[in-house]
This record gives structure tokens, C-alpha cells and sequence, in this order.
């Protein structure tokens, strides 16, 4: 009776503590590359992963208008050109 | 995660990469470092205040063992004092800067380096007192004197083997460059919401070469001079010493030895999982992989590191409580505790028997046992 009322004393402890801590987002990296081509239409822009910081590998994370993320292998030909594409498309914009 | 199946019907792609956000190891070391780091923090500042309150108010360190004894001390009591600064500005962006940063994982750095020497320096000392008890005795005659030496070429060889630490640590916003195309500003506005990520407290490199150096050279180090190097130090001078403790004809051998098995055994299981670990993780750091493999990765070092971090506080325990001479002394500190909080002299019956019982265990130790007083239950 005594451990059952202990424990739960113990777990209602747990969960007020838990609350008081901030959700904290974890850094996301890419770990492989996707082997699809992407098109440019459906993409907002882009980001550089660099091994030069935390990520272990270098990328590009194309980002699409449907709030995904993609990791794209910035080696291969596929990748430039989807940057070049959004590179021409906002120039034609302005 | 829930409109995946939608936007996969709109776009036509059935998979594709996406960043790794390793979700369960965030969730796992959530809780590890609220209750288990919490507890081993608390546990390990008691224990090793109490070894360093018993050093300095009732032993005066003595021998070359007490000297290390108080390092391994100071040692983890810095590391366990660290450990919650380092979760808390992990928690909140790394508020306090960069130099926090530097300072926080340099002083865990050095603390991790110069306790694991520190353990492999006592094995060694153990070894010259029993294997070469003979002529150990001038050896020892000199021993303060070249432990503090000792000691301090271990700090100064933990500080050199953290400097890349000290160096290339830097705290900064993970979200680099985005180069954004859209037009319509909302979508901008809410993006940058969730995109401007977080601070952290990590590895930051200007070259290429320089990152892939020190990304494979630090935990290589760590491995090896912080695991291997004591390992191999611990294990020659524990082995050596059981062989010589089993040829005497002593009555105390026998927990002499178990008190080896102990220290050496905690040792592994502390140590070896986390290193084994790191270096797997060491390995497959520049190859491509799944995040499901990553995230079980990141939950296995995030587990054996407790289990690393747990070492700190049995370190009192396995070294100086267990020695006699250091609990009789310890036994004074809560007698004189007892007597400021009492004030009545019905506890002084009970120090003079104990220390009569001091003297009678004393007396009937043999030179060896003296020497092993460390080990003795």
C-alpha cells in the first residue's frame, strides 16, 4: 500500500518535472542522399550542410513549397542543376 | 509526419531523404538526464566531497596513493559539477556563449582525461608497493615527492590532449545559409519559424582538412589514451599483483583479491561499452546511412556515456571507502559530526573502540598488508 502510494507520488514528481523542461528540437542532418530528380517548380529554396560543423557530410536540403526537406548529394550533376533552375527562376521573378 | 502519405499523393515521390532528426534519442536523453544524470551528479559530488573533506581535516595525505586518491577526487568532483552546466546550456540554447562552450567541454575534456590516468597512476602505484615490495621501500621513501609530480604531468597531459576541445569548440546556430526562392512572404515567415534551429555547442572547423582530422582524431584519442592506455596499465599491474597476492600466505588475500576483481571489473563495465560505442560511431562517421540506424546509434552512446559517467561516483566507494584505514577515518568525521550535533560524550565510548580496534588490526598485519591497506575490507 505503502510502495503503490510512494510510486505514485514518485511518478506524479516525474511527470510535473517533465513539463517544467523545454522541448528541445534535436539537430537534423542528412545522412544520404535522395536518388530521385527533383523538380524545381515544386521547391522554395535550399540549404548547404557542411561537415565543417555538427553534420558529419556535406549536402543540399532542398526545401518544398510542402514543408518537406530533401537531401540531395551536391556531387552530382542532378543537384546543380536543380540549383541552377531555382537560380534562373528567380531571376526571371525579378 | 502524419500529412506524409498526403504529400506523397501529391508529389508523386514515394521515399526520399530527409534530414535525420534522431526523435527517440532526443526523447531517451530527455529522461536519462533528468533522473539518471541528476542522481549521478548528486551521488558523485557527496562521495568525492567526503573523500576530499576526510583528506583535508583527518588524513593529511600520506602516501602516493592518498595523493592520487584526492586527485581522482577533485577530478570527478569538477566532472560532476560540469555535468549539469552542460546539460542546462543544452537545454537553453547555449546562453551563455561561446566561451561557456569552451570552457564547460574543456574542464569535461581534461576531467575525463586526467581520472582515467589517475586510475591507471594508483594501479601502478599498488604494483610497486606489492609486486616490488622489496624494493619499493626506497622507491616510496621519495613518493610524495614524485607523486605530486606525477599528478601534475597527468593534468598538464589531460589539458594538451583537450585542446583541439578548447579550440574547435564553438556555439553557434545550426541553420546555415538558406537560400530561399519563394515569393510569397507568409510561407518565408512561417519557415524561418522552424528552420532558424537551435544553438549548440560543437565541433566548428573553417578547412576541410582540419574537420576531417579532428572529427576522427578526438574520439581516437579519447579512446585510446582516455580507455586503452589505462586499460592496458590496469590490467598488467592488477594481474601482476593478484599472481603475488596468491603466492603469500595471507589471511586478508583473498578479499585483497576480490577487491582487484572489483576495481578492475567496474572499470570494463563502466568504460568498455561507451568506448566500443564511440568508435563504432567513429567509423561510420563520413558514410552514408539510415536515420533508423543513426537514431540507434545516438541511443547506444547516449546509454553506455551514463554508464561512463556512473564511474565517477563509484570511484569513492571502490577506492577509498573500501580501504580500512580510510573508513576509520571517515568513521571519525561522523563521530565528530555526531558529537557537534549532540554535544554529550556518550559517543566518545564508542571512537575509543574503534580506534583500539585500529591498533589490534594494525598490529597483525603483515608487511604486505600494509602496503595493500587499500584493499583491505
Amino acid at each position: 500500500m505503502a510502495s503503490t502510494r510512494f510510486f505514485t507520488v514518485a511518478l506524479l514528481v516525474i511527470f510535473t518535472l517533465n513539463s517544467f523542461l523545454p522541448q528541445t528540437e534535436s539537430v537534423s542532418c542528412c545522412l544520404s542522399y535522395t536518388k530521385r530528380n527533383i523538380h524545381c517548380q515544386k521547391l522554395k529554396g535550399y540549404t548547404i550542410q557542411t561537415y565543417k560543423g555538427i553534420c558529419d557530410m556535406d549536402a543540399i536540403i532542398f526545401h518544398t513549397k510542402a514543408g518537406k526537406f530533401i537531401c540531395a548529394d551536391p556531387s552530382k550533376e542532378q543537384t546543380q542543376g536543380t540549383i541552377q533552375c531555382l537560380n534562373a527562376r528567380a531571376k526571371s521573378l525579378s | 509526419m502524419e500529412n506524409n502519405s498526403e504529400y506523397q499523393e501529391n508529389f508523386s515521390y514515394d521515399y526520399f531523404e530527409e534530414p535525420c532528426e534522431t526523435a527517440n534519442n532526443r526523447k531517451l536523453e530527455e529522461v536519462v538526464r533528468l533522473f539518471v544524470h541528476s542522481a549521478i551528479c548528486v551521488l558523485g559530488l557527496l562521495g568525492n566531497v567526503l573523500v576530499i573533506i576526510t583528506y583535508a581535516f583527518y588524513k593529511r595525505a600520506k602516501s602516493m596513493t592518498d595523493v592520487y586518491l584526492l586527485n581522482v577526487a577533485f577530478s570527478d568532483v569538477i566532472f560532476v559539477v560540469a555535468l549539469p552546466l552542460i546539460i542546462y546550456n543544452d537545454q537553453y540554447n547555449w546562453s551563455m556563449g561561446t566561451w561557456a562552450c569552451k570552457l564547460l567541454r574543456g574542464i569535461y575534456s581534461v576531467n575525463l582525461y586526467s581520472g582515467m590516468l589517475l586510475l591507471a597512476c594508483i594501479s601502478a602505484d599498488r604494483y610497486i608497493a606489492i609486486v616490488m615490495a622489496r624494493r619499493s621501500f626506497r622507491i616510496r621513501s621519495r613518493a610524495l615527492v614524485y607523486s605530486r609530480v606525477i599528478c601534475f604531468a597527468v593534468w598538464v597531459l589531460a589539458l594538451g590532449l583537450s585542446i583541439p576541445t578548447l579550440v574547435y569548440y564553438e556555439a553557434y546556430g545550426d541553420s546555415p545559409q538558406y537560400f530561399d526562392y519563394s515569393s510569397n512572404l507568409t510561407e518565408i515567415a512561417a519557415d524561418e519559424d522552424t528552420s532558424v534551429g537551435r544553438r549548440v555547442c560543437y565541433f566548428r572547423f573553417q578547412g576541410n582538412e582540419t574537420a576531417q582530422l579532428m572529427k576522427v582524431l578526438v574520439p581516437s584519442l579519447q579512446v585510446s589514451v582516455g580507455f586503452l592506455l589505462p586499460l592496458l596499465v590496469m590490467g598488467f599491474c592488477y594481474s601482476s599483483i593478484v599472481v603475488t597476492l596468491l603466492r603469500t600466505r595471507n589471511f586478508e588475500r583473498h578479499k585483497a583479491v576480490r577487491v582487484v576483481m572489483a576495481v578492475v571489473v567496474v572499470f570494463i563495465v563502466c568504460h568498455l561499452p561507451y568506448n566500443v560505442a564511440l568508435l563504432y560511431y567513429t567509423v561510420v562517421l563520413f558514410e552514408l546511412r539510415e536515420c533508423s540506424h543513426e537514431d540507434a546509434i545516438a541511443m547506444t552512446l547516449t546509454i553506455t556515456e551514463t554508464l561512463a559517467y556512473l564511474h565517477s561516483c563509484l570511484n569513492p566507494v571502490l577506492y577509498a571507502f573500501i580501504g580500512v584505514k580510510f573508513r576509520n577515518h571517515f568513521r571519525k568525521i561522523l563521530e565528530d559530526l555526531w558529537c557537534i550535533g549532540k554535544r554529550y560524550i556518550s559517543s566518545r565510548r564508542l571512537s575509543r573502540v574503534t580506534s583500539e580496534f585500529y591498533v589490534s588490526r594494525k598490529s597483525t598485519e603483515g608487511s604486505v598488508n600494509e602496503n595493500a591497506s587499500s584493499f583491505t575490507m
